[in-house]
């Protein structure tokens, strides 16, 4: 038993040394940084759980900065008969990478977008409408990578973003939301 | 001669000539630091926005949109922006504005190739613009109508890098021609368009995210 506890450690050991041995990219210009994935949110007027698949990319124009661009699929957020059934959104902007070098890739961006929200609502005659509501957001997030080499990072990341859509609902609705997902990505050198 | 009538100053001439040759000094140094002419630059960006007022009434709408820069000189500086605000009036009508313009900075002072960490700036400008208002339910009305507007305020560069700059403005945007603004009641709302717009506008508050992408033009070294 002793034996094979230290067989495990021993691979463990040797498991996190080799990550550590990888090479990495060097230089972020060039490189594209890319995920599909699940995500989790948290709408904060519906008191509801978000549950999304989501990708998302930077483009490393230099050292420091990418542009980045991501989409969100909703499921379903509730059973409820009116509200916001479904919650979709694409958003683009600049993140910046504060450190230049290494394995640890901590970056803050700003990247507004536009929300595309499947509402429901009641009318006078009872009758639930649907409908879809088109809402420009303002959004920023702040995350970070690590390099586990050069074709893999680890990533976390949170969103935060704000705004309302109406569509031809009677009463619009709130769309406050953070967002969170963390994985694994790819790292895909586009030019030196 | 000229050596006896320096000598013959007197003590607030002294001062004078001093502070003279400081500022001589001061500026023969500025004229030392040369920075790379920054006309032909072309940045790119996305803005978010927030109007705190619209045409009198106190809502909040929210908006987003992009915009490219193109830097005519070093203090002239060019921006040509598209966005769309959401505005929602005391949940009884919304108000959709979309504008396309262009705006001219100014800035107030040199920016040096951008390597000052903040780069102030008075901004005016023109734009054309769709605003549409309709009374919130399935089969409310609704009326639209398209005009144009000018703008004007200002707003600074925080140059994170000399390439990418995180960029907050004020600016009031005052539209021309027709007005049409939701005149909302306790019995309901009326969608009113009035002739002249008069002075009445929105407050708008961007902030934006900018990256120098390229140098159009190469307008040549400061001597």
């Amino acid at each position: 038993m002793e034996t094979r506890k230290k067989i495990l450690t021993s691979f463990l050991l040797l498991a996190v040394l080799s990550v550590s041995a990888q090479p990495i990219v060097e230089n972020r210009k060039g490189n594209l940084r890319t995920q599909g994935n699940l995500a989790g949110g948290y709408l904060f007027s519906q008191k509801a759980a978000g549950a999304y698949l989501t990708g998302d990319f930077d483009l490393f124009l230099d050292e420091q900065v990418s542009f980045t661009g991501s989409g969100w699929y909703g499921f379903k957020v509730s059973d409820n008969a009116t509200g916001l059934i479904r919650n979709h959104s694409i958003f683009s902007g600049f993140n910046y990478h504060p450190v230049k070098k290494g394995r640890w890739d901590p970056f803050i961006g700003l990247s507004p977008g536009l929300g595309i929200a499947e509402l429901k609502y009641a009318d006078s005659e009872g009758i639930s409408q649907s409908t879809i509501g088109l809402a420009p957001l303002i959004s920023g997030e702040i995350g970070c990578n690590y390099y586990v080499g050069s074709v893999f990072n680890l990533f976390v990341k949170a969103r935060g973003v704000t705004g309302q859509a109406r569509g031809d609902a009677p009463t619009p609705t709130r769309l406050d939301e953070i967002k969170i997902t963390a994985g694994l990505g790819w790292n895909l050198r586009l030019w030196k | 001669m000229f050596y006896g009538h320096l000598l013959s100053f007197k003590q607030p001439d002294m001062r004078i000539l001093i502070f003279l040759l400081a500022l001589l000094q001061f500026s023969l140094a500025e004229a030392q630091n040369t920075f790379e002419k920054q006309g032909g630059n072309f940045s790119l960006g996305m803005r978010s926005t927030v109007s705190a007022f619209s045409h009198g009434e106190k809502n909040v709408g929210y908006g987003a949109g992009g915009q490219f820069r193109i830097q005519l000189t070093d203090r002239i500086n060019t921006e040509w922006f598209l966005d769309v605000l959401s505005t929602n009036i005391e949940n009884k009508a919304q108000r959709m504005d979309y504008h396309v313009g262009w705006s001219v900075m100014y800035y107030l002072i040199d920016p040096r190739a951008f390597t000052r960490k903040v780069t102030p700036y008075v901004v005016a400008g023109h734009c054309f613009d769709f605003t549409k208002i309709s009374i919130n339910g399935n089969n409310g009305d609704a009326q639209s109508r398209f005009s144009s507007a000018v703008q004007a305020g200002v707003g600074f560069h925080y140059n994170i890098t000399p390439k990418l700059d995180l960029s907050p403005q004020v600016q009031y945007m005052l539209h021309l021609g027709k007005d049409l603004h939701a005149h909302v009641t306790d019995e309901g709302v009326e969608l009113e368009e009035h002739a002249r717009a008069g002075w009445e506008g929105h407050l708008l508050f961007n902030l934006s995210m900018n990256y120098k992408f390229a140098q159009l033009w190469k307008p040549g070294k400061k001597s």
